[in-house]
């Protein structure tokens, strides 16, 4: 036996495989439909589907004048069975004979007489190709064939188990709702429905990966969204030939404007009221079934520092926040590395007793700074990276042992300064400060060069290495928005939702950058009454 | 002629034209106005301003005239191939020079003053080879790159000049106009090499996506300039006077030493030529951009990547050309007047053939269309 499995497999031949995807193309053009022959269409599903195990097939029989043949097929696991047993099985062999209706049945009518009077499902669709009874089949949907008859009823019996509406763990706010998405697209676009009651909000539905077909829906305000940004984005989304589709990342790196960057150029977030938020002001939503990470087109920098409760709280308290969070990226960007310039090239810039301390600190350490810093900050990467792996009770052990044990281990053996220790507990507080984790996550990796840049040509080295991060950050767009936008180029009009969050009554206009269709956010008549109000008072 | 993408918009040109113009002069032009114009130095500065201020206009007045051509094409236009030609060319290696001129003050500053141990060679390297990286961006990431730096470069001179007027005394600025008018038109030379850069609009102009404000946001730009020039040569005659001024290196850089912050940071000439970093970066990569222009549109390359970074040999070559600083200085001292001369002569000649042979683009109809 063991012999059998160290023999290589044999590589299908190119000449093979590209007659299979002829032959596969040719399928799909010919659309085969059903014969009308229930054993041979059955034999032909059947086969289509390799006579997986988990394929169930029903065949029942109506005593009409002739009995009729019929057939229910679907797959195990993904449709309902409690739909299928009571709503659709009781109503064929039941209530057909309580309400006398097998006196009407006959081979011609029976499908139409079925689908009026019989099943108590909601959804039921005529079909006849393979190719879509086989998809709707893979979905969870059950079909019901009739003997003699050339197209058959699919029925919605899609039940499959999900992991419901819960929390988000990623995204944490302290004051907005607690829902996140989860992995049933139909439970995301009915979170994003109840937010949005308008009749403009459209759900369109792609499906993408030759194998894994995964439905795709896109969700935008018709009379909002910036129509060029919903058809580039469709026809992208069209344009992509994969495999499959197992998590919205697939999306966004694929259709992303330039794959050589590190900055998100979409915005993923598992908060329908983020979502929605992003929806109101123009931009358009793709929800990958599968994940609850949903994907907000397009994107610009100034978001990845803005959270869901920014406006919710006091726009003082939100300006002030987000002013923090700004910081906390800088320092979790540029702190080691302007340390690294300071203590090594430009100690003459610190007060003197400070530098004396520094110097103090330092003696003993037997490795250069850079090495120091460079050991401490991949030392803080491993511990975030455990502790996100390890199974949540351990987790917390992770940050005491390698945080307080090692961390104060390492500077009292004198392997590292206390200063350094500091330094680097900063930075990583930083980094987490900031809400997206895609774009801390850049900027953690973007701190390295730096660092390197810092201990070449001290703070020119920065500076140099700020100007090439800036041209590449003023030279990336998201779907043609400018990455920067409103700071460059400068919207005046936007930047009362920038660093500065004003109060909401004054916040009228969507971000014009984003180009909607309608920029007033406030109708005029709304403002009149607000500004009549302030004059009363 | 090809088609341009109006998207430019006119607080990116006001910063284009003003970040093109401050850059490595500003360090030394306090000390080079003291030794000719005394303290009459800021007559000097306002006096090359206006005269700046002309020419910039006539390359507005030619941006109008030929609302969808950059200089070489109108230059081509109005002068036919050849000399049109060589009009560009003359352009693309002013532009050159410039470059490899700043990028070599750049790195004399910054290894004097800070980086000792580093080479001057590698300095001049890393200014050139960021010059070279933005000259490979297309027009929309110039001026977005410009737009954000400006507020940075104003910024920190605005403080600077606010921490050091407590160490101003009005006598060092008396007598108020200086030893002589003689005195103050020698100066005006010096200025020279602080003003150039305005030129560079006329690669812009037929980006602009509201060319109707292209005068206001011109005059914006050279006015910004003249202030921060006037406020610094002010700032450091009134805190040195001007003979101690005449024999410093880098007059502005002294006045960087003057004053602390806050009372934490004891020194500031590091941050400050960090900051320095950008302001020369601004205007030698808006030359290297330029001449990468021009040189690109003279020869119809489609793309400007990579070939930009082969200029940077050449480039270093001229640059380290003068042995010591000295020798740098009398370079400069002789190139300054014969370019700015150049620069706004130039336009004139073009826009009187222009006017003479009656060329000139058809009303912009490209921007009606959205294009």
């Amino acid at each position: 036996m063991e012999g059998e499995f160290k023999k290589p497999v044999k590589p299908v031949p190119p000449a093979e495989l590209k007659n299979r995807r002829q032959e596969a193309q040719r399928g799909q053009e010919m659309r085969r439909e059903l014969t009308g022959n229930l054993s041979a269409d059955l034999k032909l599903l059947r086969s289509l589907l390799h006579d997986s195990a988990d394929v169930v097939v029903r065949q029942v029989r109506l005593p009409a004048e002739r009995d009729i043949e019929l057939a229910l097929i679907f797959v195990d696991g993904l449709a309902d069975k409690r739909v299928v047993d009571l709503d659709v099985l009781q109503g064929l062999m039941h209530l057909s004979r309580i309400q006398g209706f097998l006196d009407r049945l006959s081979r011609q009518n029976a499908l139409e007489v079925i689908q009026a009077h019989l099943l108590t499902v909601g959804e039921i669709k005529v079909m006849a190709e393979v190719d879509r009874i086989i998809h709707s089949l893979l979905s969870g949907d059950t079909f019901l064939m009739v003997e003699g008859a050339a197209q058959g009823l699919t029925v919605n019996t899609r039940g499959y188990k999900t992991r419901g509406v819960q929390e988000p763990t990623i995204e944490a706010v302290v004051r907005g709702p607690r829902e996140g998405f989860s992995e049933s697209l139909r439970i995301n676009t009915s979170l994003l429905r109840r937010r949005i009651k308008d009749p403009d909000l459209v759900v369109e539905m792609l499906t993408v990966g030759n194998r894994t077909q995964t439905d795709i829906a896109l969700v935008y305000i018709k009379d909002l969204a910036n129509p060029k940004v919903v058809k580039e984005l469709k026809e992208r989304i069209e344009k992509l030939r994969v495999d499959g589709i197992l998590e919205s990342g697939y999306i966004e790196q694929m259709l992303q404007d330039r794959s050589l960057t590190v900055f998100p150029q979409m915005q993923g977030t598992e908060r329908p009221d983020k979502v929605a938020a992003g929806i109101l002001e123009g931009r358009v939503a793709v929800i990958v079934d599968g994940t609850p990470f949903v994907l907000l087109a397009p994107a610009v920098w100034a978001q990845f520092f803005q959270s869901p409760d920014d406006y919710y709280e006091r726009a003082h308290i939100a300006t002030f926040i987000r002013f923090i969070r700004l910081t906390a990226m800088a320092s979790s960007l540029l702190l080691p590395s302007t340390y690294i310039a300071l203590a090594s090239f430009h100690p003459e810039m610190l007060p003197t007793s400070l530098a004396l301390a520094m110097a103090a600190a330092r003696t003993g350490v037997p490795i250069s700074l850079l090495l120091e810093t460079l050991l401490m900050e991949i030392a803080v990467e491993v511990v975030r990276e455990a502790s996100v792996r390890l199974p949540g009770p351990i987790g917390p052990t992770v940050g005491i042992v390698g945080g307080l044990i090692l961390g104060e281990a390492s500077v009292r053996a004198g392997i590292v300064s206390p200063l350094t220790v500091i330094i680097v507990a900063i930075t990583a507080i930083g980094s987490f400060a900031t809400p997206s984790y895609s774009s801390a996550i850049a900027l953690r990796l973007l701190r390295f060069p730096f660092m390197f840049l810092a201990a070449t040509f001290g703070l020119i080295g920065i500076a140099a290495g700020l100007v090439l991060l800036t041209i590449h950050v003023a030279s990336l767009e998201s779907l043609g928005v400018p990455y920067l936008a409103p700071y460059a180029p400068y919207h005046a009009e936007s930047q009362g939702d920038a660093v500065l969050r004003r109060s909401w009554p004054y916040l009228k206009e969507r971000p014009a950058f984003l180009k909607p269709q309608d920029v007033e956010r406030l109708p005029d008549d709304a403002a009149k009454e607000d500004s009549s109000d302030e004059q009363e008072k | 002629m090809s088609k341009k993408n109006r998207q430019v918009t006119a607080y990116q040109a006001t910063a284009i034209i003003a970040n093109a113009i401050i850059g490595v002069a500003l360090l030394t032009l306090p000390r080079d106005l003291a030794r000719t114009a005394g303290t009459g130095g800021y007559m000097a500065v306002v006096l090359m301003g206006l005269t700046a201020y002309l020419g910039l206009n006539l390359y507005t007045v030619l941006g109008r005239r030929f609302s969808q051509s950059t200089l070489p094409e109108y230059g081509v236009k109005s002068l036919g191939v050849f000399f049109g030609g060589l009009l560009a060319l003359t352009y693309a290696a002013g532009w050159l020079v410039v470059t490899a001129l700043s990028a070599r003050v750049f790195a004399e500053i910054v290894v004097t003053a800070v980086l000792p141990r580093v080479p001057i060679e590698v300095g001049l390297m890393v200014m050139l080879l960021l010059a070279a990286h933005l000259a490979t961006q297309d027009v929309k990431t110039f001026a977005r790159v410009n737009e954000l730096f400006l507020p940075i470069i104003v910024g920190t001179f605005v403080v600077l000049l606010a921490l050091s007027f407590s160490r101003v005394e009005v006598w060092r600025l008396l007598p108020p106009f200086g030893p002589g008018l003689r005195e103050v038109f020698t100066g005006t030379i010096e200025a020279t090499w602080a003003y150039p850069g305005f030129e560079l609009v006329s690669l812009f102009i037929p980006f602009y996506a509201e060319p109707e404000k292209a005068g206001r946001a011109h005059a914006r730009a050279l006015f910004l300039v003249i202030f921060l020039y006037v406020a610094v040569v002010l700032a450091a005659t009134g805190a040195f006077g001007v003979a101690e001024l005449a024999k410093s290196q880098w007059p502005t850089l002294e006045l960087v030493r003057l004053v602390g912050f806050l009372g934490t940071f004891e020194r500031l000439e590091a941050p400050f030529l960090a900051v320095y970093v950008i302001t020369v970066f601004t205007t030698s990569g808006a030359t290297f951009f330029g001449a990468v222009f021009t040189l690109s549109g003279l020869f119809r390359l489609k793309s400007r990547e990579g070939w930009p970074y082969l200029l940077v040999i050449p480039l270093y070559y001229l640059a380290i050309q003068p042995q010591n600083i000295v020798e740098l200085g009398k370079v400069i001292r002789v190139f300054a007047p014969a370019w700015f001369g150049f620069i706004l002569l130039a336009p004139l000649l073009v826009l009187g053939i222009a006017a003479i042979r009656k060329k000139e683009d058809k009303p912009d109809e490209a921007n009606q269309t959205g294009a």
